[in-house]
């Protein structure tokens, strides 16, 4: 990788992890979903600083050149966290709906008691 | 049939101008036969005057604070109808399709031979209405029909009728798990596989007094192919632990 590639996507990685310490600190961000985040962009970090260790992954996985081997893994990565995502949503669409139902349940049967 | 406590789960989104017709039929048809059936309306997050008409009429109704779609507004009834005791429920449309005179035979197969849940059906032979539906819409039940035979080794004619009667155990069955989408035939489907009765009569049903139909023409292809879906999953989805 020439040199410019490395400060840019060092300098990228490094924006990334502050962004997501950010947005925990001000808890628009679960730090349990927090983690995920962190740790990739920071396995990525490392592997771009460290000199060969890129080098070393593109020719053990057998890709062609080293900026394919990186953005397969970062389509494959992203595909499972989507995945994870939906789970989540579902699973809170599901809590979203029993709560509004609790509530109108709940509503009538205070309104009853007031009558 | 006088100590069974009945109630109908009324669905309504946006049926301001059906709404209080259906359910004047059903105070109708108490004062008409002596009965004494109770109904429930769920408002599910109307954004027309539903709510306002409701009030005004003093209808028995829960209002859902959000459009959570037809299967939710259903299951919110089956929780109140389970918390309340009652012993059977009725599913009935808010838009004034379903016709409250063929409730003896939804509700006489609960009573007397212990059936679990009853479907008002279009499909079968003595139906004496004059419901028209396109050929693409009974081809579409069709095909659901033959999927749920196939999963479920039973034939249900009219598998998204909407008019369904159902005892105390598939009250708590369904409170507690209700499908959200396509709601009547995957509920079906997961009825069947838990080995719960089910039945159909003959039930009339007329042209919609006014609002749409949930399934447009449109969309069919979509719908056919995720309700299809649906049933693969429900019926190899492990729901057998429930009961």
């Amino acid at each position: 990788m020439s040199t410019n590639l490395i400060i840019v996507s060092s300098l990228f990685c490094i924006f990334v992890i502050a962004l997501i310490i950010f947005l925990t600190i001000k808890k628009r961000i679960k730090i349990k979903y927090a983690i995920i985040w962190i740790l990739l962009f920071a396995i990525l970090l490392l592997s771009i600083i460290i000199p060969g260790l890129m080098q070393w992954l593109t020719a053990l996985l057998g890709f062609q050149t080293s900026s394919n081997m990186i953005i397969c893994i970062i389509v494959s990565i992203l595909v499972l966290i989507s995945i994870a995502t939906t789970a989540i949503i579902s699973h809170q669409n599901k809590t979203i709906r029993n709560l509004v139902q609790e509530i109108a349940i709940l509503n009538k049967k205070i309104k009853d008691l007031e009558n | 049939m006088i100590n069974n406590k009945i109630i109908f789960i009324i669905p309504a989104f946006n049926e301001e101008k059906s709404i209080v017709e259906t359910c004047n039929s059903i105070y109708q048809y108490n004062q008409t036969h002596k009965s004494n059936f109770d109904l429930i309306v769920v408002n599910d997050g109307s954004t027309d005057n539903t709510e306002k008409v409701l009030q005004k009429n003093k209808i028995e109704h829960l209002k859902l604070n959000k459009n959570l779609g037809i299967g939710s507004a259903v299951q919110a009834g089956l929780k109140y109808a389970n918390r309340n005791n009652y012993d059977i429920a009725i599913q009935f449309d808010g838009d004034g399709q379903h016709d409250i005179n063929s409730i003896n035979e939804l509700i006489n197969p609960i009573i007397n031979k212990n059936f679990d849940m009853v479907i008002g059906s279009r499909f079968i032979e003595q139906t004496t209405d004059n419901f028209k539906s396109s050929k693409a819409r009974r081809a579409g039940i069709k095909l659901i029909s033959f999927f749920i035979k196939l999963f479920t080794k039973t034939k249900i004619y009219d598998t998204t009728s909407g008019y369904r009667a159902m005892n105390k155990r598939t009250i708590a069955t369904l409170s507690n798990n209700y499908p959200i989408e396509y709601p009547e035939p995957v509920s079906t489907t997961r009825l069947l596989k838990l080995n719960f009765n089910i039945c159909e009569v003959p039930a009339k049903m007329k042209e919609r007094l006014s609002g749409k139909s949930s399934i447009s023409s449109l969309k069919s292809t979509y719908y056919m192919i995720n309700v299809i879906l649906s049933i693969i999953f429900e019926s190899l989805g492990g729901y057998k632990h429930e009961y």
